[in-house]
Parts: C-alpha cells; structure tokens; sequence
C-alpha cells in the first residue's frame, strides 16, 4: 500500500506486527475499542489490498475501527520471479495460518473473526476448515467457489476440462505470471472493451469525492499484481478444472479440505452485479458446510461495492455485533 | 433540458456500444477455432521462450555472469533463512509466554512452595531460596 494520490491511500493508522517475504501482517487499532474479538481480513492475491482502506470516508477497514473492531489485514505483498513456487499450500500455512497465530499472539485473544475478500475468500475459506486455531466467524465475500459453470468464456473452461489447452507449461516457463498479463488475462474475460473513463466526460461534472473515488479505484483496478505459478496452476487445475473444493477432495499439505466439517459461524455475502462472482459461484457452499449459524446475503452492487463503503452494511454490522465478544 | 437528455442519450449510446462489442469479443474468443489457434501460439511462444532461456544461459556461463534463476536461487536461500528466525521468534514467543504465565503462582509462595508434595526447589531455584529463607528466620 503507498500513499500515491495526494496521499490519499490508506490514510487510517496501522503498524505493521509481523513481516514474511513480502507479506505484511498489519495491525489498525479500533478508534474506541468495543469487541474483543478482532478482525482478520484476507484480501485476494490477484490485486492490492489497499482497496480496503482507498481514501478516508471510503475504507472498509476505517468502518471497521470506527465500530469498535481491532483489525488485522494481511497483506501478501507482490510476488517476485523467487517466488515462483509459492502455491497455496504456502499461502494457507506459511501466511494464513501463521498471521492468524501473530495476530491472536497481538491481540491477547483466543479467538477471531477471518474476513475474506473474492480469491483471499477462497483461501480463508479452505484456511478455516483446515485450521487448528480458534475461528469465531467467518465472513466470505464473493469467493469463487464451484466451478462447475464458470460465469465466462465456458468453451475455454471445456476445453481446460478435456486437456485441449492448457497453460502449465507456459506458467512453467514464466515461473511469476506478470502482472500485465494478469490485468490482460482479467480484462479479456470479463470487459475487453470499458467506455467508463470517456463516458464520464460527457455527463454532467461530478462532485469531487465521486471523482475522486472513481480515479482512486480507476489506478486500482489497473494495478494487478503478478501471480506465484505454482498457486495459479493449482487454482486452475484443482479448482476450476477439478473442481475439488466444492467436491471436499482439495488436498493442503497433505490434508483432506472437507467442508462438510466447518462448524464456524458463516456469513457469505454476494452481489447482484458482480460479473467476475456471480452467486452461482458462491452459494452452493451453503449446503455443505455443518455451521448451525450460517447465513448467505445478496445485496445490490458490483463485485467491489463493499469494500468501498465508507461505513459498514447495516446486515454485517448487526451478524458480526450479535457474535462478536464484547470488550469490558 | 435538451442538452442534459441529448448527454443522457449519448451515454446510454456508449454502454450499449460497449456491451454489444464486448458480446463480440467474447463471442469470438469463446470459439473453439479461437481456442486451438491461442493454443498453437502459446505452444509456439513457450518454445521461444525456453530455447531464449536456454541461450542465455550459455552466454551468461561464459561471461562468468549470475542469470536471474541464480538470483532466485540466493532469494530463495534468503527466504529460508527469514523462515528459520520466524520458527525461533515463535517459539521465544511462546517461551516467554509460559514464564509469565508459570511465574504467577510464585506470588503466593506460602501456599505453594513449603506444602507442595513434589519437592518444587528442585524444579524452581526460586522455591529453593524462600524454603531457604524461611528456615534461616526460623533457627535464629
């Protein structure tokens, strides 16, 4: 994260509690703490991270420590061609699972509520059911789940499934997949073509926070980073050609994910307009899971409404309220 | 009124214009005449990359100069050696952890120490020297 536009990024206070390569594990105190229980946000590998605390007045995580939460938010970092065999069995064990231990060491707490956001919703998800920590909640938004119907380019996704292309030797041979690559990759499947910047011209002028916001997440969604190899082979072959996760045969470190074991308390939420996660992606989690306390929400908005939200959902604020210990 | 329905009319223009080419771009890709041919590109373009590979680091071998996968290699030892300090600050975490917590029951020590039924000075130098304190107050 770094302050790039009239240092408007990532404006709320934090101090960085544990290092790892090039991941950080942040700590933001809450402004007046009122639950014991913190936070820990697990934010996807495929952008920055900083999209969760943009500009003040539009971070989640400012929401967050405004409402009395202690957040943690791990940051991966930007993985670097030595990094080419990091797969998600390293992204679970080496990362999740030692941030989540640093943190809870921080905190002075047993337990925690993971927060997940798109593909680090994935990860905390298989993180969860693995995880010998105490886990009090668990909060998915838009993770990419089943992949049985992906919601673009279904005869690439076909032709993966028959082994008519694939893309391990070339992932191989590149060991860290550029992140212009990722961003060409990201935007020929979802909107090659975008008129948002010019069409912007032509309407009346915006007030300035709207413009503003819409530059800040502009440079965001320009800014992927690149990809470990060996993590994106395992997405691609596991999840979405195997299907495993969804089907409880995704193999960790040697260990069986079987979701059909998560007992947490769950709350998974997408939205109406995400075209890169639709809901049919993410809901079929619900009948699988053993959590008594599960709930799914469909609200309005694009994939990364929420995170820009300068205050907390009223649905969230009230699940996370009722399970979250509260501090004397 | 007539310009701000005239910018409308425009903008409503540009999405639809955006949503029917990017219909025909995906239109286009999701083919499986499409797919075959990115296939025997990228098939193409791995051999390229390998034997470019391949070449340089011959070249780089005779003049005695590091390639990028030695480079990796020193980072990756690097990254071995950050993982190593990470397990021994761990465990000096938990070390420290258990001596404070182990430390506060010796705040009540005429409860525990001289009526404890394994011989605590043993385990604890601590215990030793209160017993011992104890027992000088006693005979002088």
């Amino acid at each position: 994260m770094q302050n790039r536009v009239n240092g408007e990024i990532g404006q709320t206070p934090r101090k960085a509690v544990w290092k790892k390569n090039k991941a950080t594990l942040w700590y933001y105190p809450a402004k007046r703490k009122r639950f014991n229980t913190p936070l820990f946000l697990v934010y996807s590998l495929l952008n920055q991270s900083y999209i969760l605390d943009l500009a003040p007045g539009m971070s989640m995580i400012e929401a967050f420590t405004k409402s009395g939460y202690d957040v943690y938010l791990l940051d991966f970092g930007k993985p670097g061609y030595e990094d080419g065999d990091t797969s998600l069995d390293d992204y679970i064990f080496k990362y999740i699972k030692k941030g989540v231990e640093r943190a809870l060491h921080h905190s002075r707490t047993e337990n925690l509520t993971v927060i997940g956001y798109c593909l680090g919703g994935t990860l905390a998800l298989i993180y969860a059911a693995l995880a010998r920590e105490s886990i009090k909640n668990l909060i998915l938004f838009a993770p990419p789940l089943d992949f049985s119907e992906p919601p673009f380019l279904s005869k690439w996704a076909e032709a993966l499934k028959k082994e008519e292309i694939s893309f391990d030797s070339l992932i191989d041979e590149y060991r860290v997949i550029p992140s212009k690559i990722v961003e060409f990759g990201m935007r020929t499947a979802t909107s090659p073509f975008t008129f948002d910047k010019l069409l912007s011209r032509i309407g009346p002028q915006e007030d300035d926070v709207y413009s503003l916001k819409k530059q800040l997440v502009g440079e965001w969604v320009n800014g992927h980073i690149p990809f470990a190899g060996a993590a994106l082979k395992q997405l691609m072959n596991d999840l979405g050609k195997e299907n495993k996760l969804i089907k409880n045969k995704l193999k960790i470190n040697g260990q069986n994910v079987d979701l059909r074991k998560l007992t947490t308390n769950l709350l998974v939420v997408s939205t109406t307009e995400d075209l890169i996660v639709p809901e049919e992606m993410t809901k079929p989690l619900m009948n699988i899971v053993a959590s008594i306390d599960k709930t799914y929400k469909r609200v309005s908005g694009g994939h990364i409404s929420l995170a820009l939200k300068g205050q907390i959902p009223e649905f969230l604020s009230e699940w996370l309220e009722g399970r979250s210990e509260r501090f004397e | 009124m007539g310009k701000k329905s005239e910018r409308k009319k425009l903008k409503s223009l540009g999405k639809k214009l955006e949503r029917e080419l990017n219909t025909q771009v995906h239109k286009w890709l999701d083919h499986p005449l499409t797919i075959q041919e990115v296939n025997d590109f990228l098939e193409e373009h791995v051999d390229a990359l390998s034997k470019l590979r391949e070449y340089s680091e011959l070249v780089a071998q005779q003049l005695n100069l590091p390639t990028k996968d030695d480079m990796a290699r020193i980072a990756k030892l690097i990254i071995q050696l950050e993982e190593k300090i990470d397990t021994l600050e761990e465990k000096v975490m938990t070390l420290s952890q258990s001596a404070k917590e182990t430390a506060t029951p010796l705040k009540n020590l005429d409860a525990a120490s001289p009526l404890l039924k394994v011989n605590p000075h043993i385990t604890d130098p601590r215990h030793f020297l209160y017993d011992l304190q104890k027992m000088v107050e006693r005979e002088w």
